[in-house]
């Protein structure tokens, strides 16, 4: 399984260029390093989390994964945000997204200069919950990115995080580093 | 001369896992020909059935995006470097 790390000034960033882009969505890019195995045990707990910091639905439902296990570290894929681009919507529409291609580019070379890779996206629904609809999930670039989504639907934005492989679309926890550190050990 | 072409993660496994390659051309639909000559595997991801640029795919040569610069029959010259993005959209 996969964890997003994402630090809490980059959160509200993410969240704040969402809002900047009201009445149409937002978009921008993550970039990033991940690790592999050998980040130390985990030993999260719903309850340890705070709002605004966790959008998973596996996490919430079942404190660490829907069967209730713990997470062992020799599976675990940590993606630490390092950096977010906010981009331009190409698409300048409250339905639909695109990633203005140069801030992508910009964004590549940003963070290929910083050491990082672009690891993933997010876009705001801004009348929607914060889940991926079936445009996100027949466009999804890259099985290996994380698709963050930002509802704006609700009093408060939620954040959550995917997977999308193969049209099939996996949850992920999203921790700020605070939290991240407490459970993997760093 | 051949030029540099930068790929992005998810075309990496169909050109040998690397993320710079090189290939031969004056023109990118030269220098496409001659990647999917290479890597068979690319095809499918440059070109659309009827032979233009696949719609989900950036291309940047240096710093500009190809489709102001003639998309498939923009120049490329052997200092330059092709940079493909895919797109990212939804909805």
């Amino acid at each position: 399984m996969a964890v997003l790390v994402l630090p809490q000034a980059l959160w509200e960033r993410v969240v704040a260029h969402c809002l900047d882009g009201l009445p149409m969505e937002a978009c921008g890019l993550l970039a990033g390093v991940e690790r592999t195995g050998g980040v130390g045990p985990g030993s999260i707990e719903a309850g340890e989390m705070g709002a605004g910091e966790v959008g998973a639905g596996e996490v919430g439902a079942g404190g660490a994964g829907a069967n209730g296990e713990r997470w062992r570290h020799e599976d675990l894929t940590v993606a630490e945000v390092c950096e977010v681009y906010p981009a331009a919507n190409a698409a300048l529409s409250a339905r639909l997204y695109t990633v203005e291609p140069k801030d992508l580019l910009r964004a590549d070379r940003a963070a290929e200069r910083a050491g990082w890779s672009l690891i993933g996206v997010w876009h705001s629904h801004t009348h929607s919950p914060a889940y991926p609809s079936p445009t996100d999930i027949a466009a999804a670039p890259d099985p290996l990115w994380h698709y963050v989504v930002v509802s704006l639907s609700d009093t408060e934005p939620v954040l959550r995080s995917y997977r999308i492989v193969g049209g099939q679309v996996r949850e992920e926890p999203v921790l700020t580093r605070g939290i991240a550190a407490r459970a993997l050990g760093w | 001369m051949p030029v540099e072409v930068r790929l992005p993660t998810v075309l990496r496994p169909l050109a040998g896992g690397g993320a710079v390659v090189k290939a031969e051309g004056d023109t990118l639909r030269e220098v496409f020909k001659d990647l999917v000559r290479q890597y068979p595997g690319l095809s499918e991801s440059l070109f659309t059935p009827e032979g233009d640029m696949h719609r989900h795919l950036n291309v940047f040569l240096n710093d500009d995006d190809v489709r102001y610069l003639g998309r498939l029959d923009a120049k490329v010259g052997p200092a330059d470097t092709v940079t493909l993005m895919p797109a990212v959209a939804g909805g």
